[in-house]
């Protein structure tokens, strides 16, 4: 009973060293993540009421609808423009799908990973530096160390989550209701200009109404909604650093495993990217962390469940943040059992 | 009897440094540079009585009770680093080691020698390869946490939480083992001359290293590793801290305590092993260290009889010369001197440097007592 309340002690002490060390760190990566949630509804807004409603006009005076206009820009080259956005699921033409772009946009995802390297090496760090043979000179197991770090994640992953899905909740709030800005006159006449005689003498009518929801319903929003990503932001996170974690217990240098790993993040993000341009490719996907991170799904109303298709899979179907999770648990044990195992070298 | 620690001004206009018993002459500080405060040894002396559980000792050269239960017990320990070529690189070959409360054991040996690698299989840094450890009765590996419940460890290479000021480290450092620091800190830090406050990144090499030294000392743990403990220490500090081990030794506290200057070890261990290449070369005991005396001496005549015990050396009458060195030096020793038709004579002591020297092959070859050279 005497040992386990000293372990919670120190537990407690060793958690409170971690929040001490890295506080401000997390205070800059909740503001940057927080903040880029923020700045990206502000930008968007602005696409949405001015550039939309420009486009649709383009779109019905040419007698095609919005769709018809997205199929063409995000064709070819522009596959990967929409792979980046979020794939075939989201529609340019809501709102509530534009703003989500925010979620796996790459400099959010970036910041993810580059919190998560930094914190999956943290204990490569400490043995780099020597802080962590002072730590184990004093009575202190090993198990508990890890256990700190684990804990220090949980802890931490959820406030980041809340930081960009919560940015956006404020930003949408903030920029709601959008309200579509009429065309400027003066360009409206210049289009009006451009047209044929015969179009102008309105002999032949090929403007017509875009199809589909009215502007208001399309871009209606709802920011609490946004606050459901959360748990799949934090899901990729964990998964992240447990990563990280578990291969930075193999290494002898963090400066190496951090370029190691950042490469190594880098080519799955990119392998799950072009996966999907190149279906052949598809079977890649399942084996990045990255393709289990759907938080888009989780924003619109829909669950995030995946059954491995491209492995030819039907069943199981599974929430695919909880494979993150899964994930993130299985690093965190492979790491903390090697952190455990291993000889500590001399610190460099 | 009232004994004072610290540097106080001397009669005569100079400074002298009370430690203990004993009195050190002390380097003299620059002007302006604050002075120690006056700190009663028997506040230092608290940082060695509390929890240690040998019986206080007298003398450096009176053995540590041999009923008390050791403190560390290491059988045929040995460390191998696997190669994936060749063989298995051995950095320390089956020690065999046994140090009590109330004990300093020195380690002497080159860089390379499995100096650090004992005591890094000591502390369950590492895993053995074989033998077994036992700290305080706890299996330093599967038991990490309470057999360092014991232990204080000073690293050879200093490293610290570099972004902590001394109070916040010592503070976490002590926490860690449900310790409360605040005067043991005060007191220490007076002797040291060390800021609280600062942020120990912003200290010099110096400070940082009495800092650790510090931290160290707090706990009042009942054993204490040293890694080349004198390291970037001012000549002051250095006969600080060895007086400090010498009083912790004889309050009972144990101490491991590994080097490279032979002066130091010569001076606190009772017990002193040699590593080489990972083995141990040779255990002295330290009174036999003190006691040994080389001996140079100018003959007129014939020795009378061969020098009594273990001598090692030259004792050939042709040269009409005597150089031998005595690990025995003691009465039957001078009576046998007695003896002898000297002309000049020179006794100086023998000293671990000579003894080191015979493990790394450059003193002079033993001969059998009574055959000339």
């Amino acid at each position: 009973m005497m040992a386990r309340e000293a372990s919670f002690h120190s537990l407690g002490l060793l958690m409170a060293r971690l929040t001490r060390d890295w506080r401000w760190w997390l205070v800059g990566f909740l503001t940057l993540l927080g903040g880029f949630g923020l700045v990206w509804c502000l930008v968007l807004r602005r696409t949405l009421e001015d550039i939309s409603p420009f486009f649709r006009l383009l779109a019905s005076q040419s007698g095609l609808g919005s769709r018809d206009i997205e199929s063409v820009v995000f064709d070819g080259p522009g596959k990967m423009l929409r792979t980046l956005i979020g794939g075939d699921r989201i529609s340019l033409e809501n709102a509530m799908d534009v703003l989500s772009i925010a979620l796996v946009h790459p400099l959010a995802v970036g910041l993810l990973g580059l919190w998560a390297i930094g914190r999956g090496t943290a204990l490569l760090g400490e043995l780099d530096r020597g802080t962590l043979e002072l730590l184990l000179s004093q009575p202190v197991s090993r198990r508990l160390v890890n256990l700190s770090h684990l804990l220090f994640d949980l802890a931490t992953w959820p406030l980041l989550a809340l930081a960009l899905s919560g940015g956006l909740a404020v930003g949408a709030w903030w920029i709601h209701p959008i309200r579509e800005k009429p065309v400027a006159p003066e360009l409206l006449q210049k289009m009006e200009a451009a047209k044929p005689w015969w179009l102008r003498l309105g002999l032949l009518e090929t403007s017509k109404p875009t199809k589909g929801r009215p502007f208001s319903e399309r871009m209606q929003l709802t920011p609490p909604d946004f606050l459901k990503a959360a748990p799949a932001v934090a899901a990729l996170g964990f998964a992240l650093s447990g990563i990280t974690y578990a291969v930075s217990s193999f290494g002898r240098s963090r400066i190496q495993v951090l370029g190691m790993l950042s490469a190594a993040l880098f080519l799955m993000y990119l392998g799950n990217l072009l996966a999907q341009l190149y279906e052949p490719m598809g079977w890649v996907r399942p084996l990045t962390v990255f393709y289990y991170y759907r938080p888009q799904e989780l924003v619109l109303g829909r669950m995030d469940l995946i059954a491995l298709r491209e492995w030819g899979m039907v069943h199981p179907v599974v929430p695919a943040s909880l494979v993150l999770v899964a994930i993130g648990l299985a690093g965190y044990w492979a790491g903390s059992r090697q952190m455990e195992r291993r000889d500590l070298p001399v610190p460099l | 009897m009232r004994v004072i620690l610290g540097f106080g001004p001397a009669r005569g206009g100079g400074e002298t440094a009370f430690l203990g018993q004993k009195t050190v002459p002390a380097y003299p500080s620059p002007k302006g540079l604050q002075r120690f405060p006056r700190v009663p040894a028997e506040r230092i002396g608290m940082f060695f009585s509390a929890t240690t559980t040998g019986p206080a000792r007298a003398s450096r050269d009176e053995p540590p009770s041999s009923l008390a239960p050791p403190l560390v017990e290491i059988k045929g320990l040995g460390k191998a680093y696997s190669s994936l070529f060749g063989q298995p690189f051995w950095a320390l070959h089956h020690l065999d080691l046994t140090v009590r409360p109330g004990e300093v054991v020195g380690l002497l040996g080159p860089n390379g020698s499995g100096k650090s690698t004992a005591l890094r299989l000591l502390l369950g840094f590492v895993k053995p390869t074989c033998g077994t450890v036992r700290l305080a009765g706890y299996d330093p590996w599967t038991q990490g946490a309470l057999a360092r419940q014991a232990v204080g460890y000073l690293p050879g290479e200093l490293r610290l939480y570099e972004n902590l000021t001394l109070r916040q480290m010592a503070r976490f450092l002590a926490n860690l083992r449900g310790q409360q620091v605040e005067e043991e800190l005060h007191v220490l830090a007076d002797l040291f001359r060390l800021p609280l406050d600062t942020v120990l990144r912003n200290g010099s090499s110096g400070m940082r290293r009495k800092a650790a030294l510090v931290a160290l000392l707090i706990p009042r743990s009942p054993l204490l590793v040293l890694d080349e403990p004198t390291n970037t220490l001012d000549p002051a500090m250095r006969n600080a801290l060895l007086d400090l081990v010498a009083q912790g030794a004889r309050q009972g506290q144990a101490i491991l305590f590994s080097s490279h200057v032979l002066e130091e070890v010569e001076a606190v261990c009772h017990r002193v092993l040699i590593l080489r290449k990972g083995r141990l070369e040779a255990q002295w005991e330290g009174k036999d260290i003190r006691q040994g005396r080389r001996i140079r001496a100018r003959l007129y005549g014939p020795l009378q009889g061969n020098p009594p015990g273990s001598a090692i050396g030259d004792w050939g009458t042709e040269s009409g010369n005597l150089d031998l060195e005595a690990p025995e030096f003691g009465p039957p020793f001078l009576e046998w001197l007695a003896r002898q038709p000297l002309t000049d004579l020179r006794i100086e002591p023998m000293g671990l440097g000579r003894l080191y020297q015979a493990i790394h092959g450059t003193l002079p070859t033993q001969h059998p007592a009574g055959e000339p050279a």
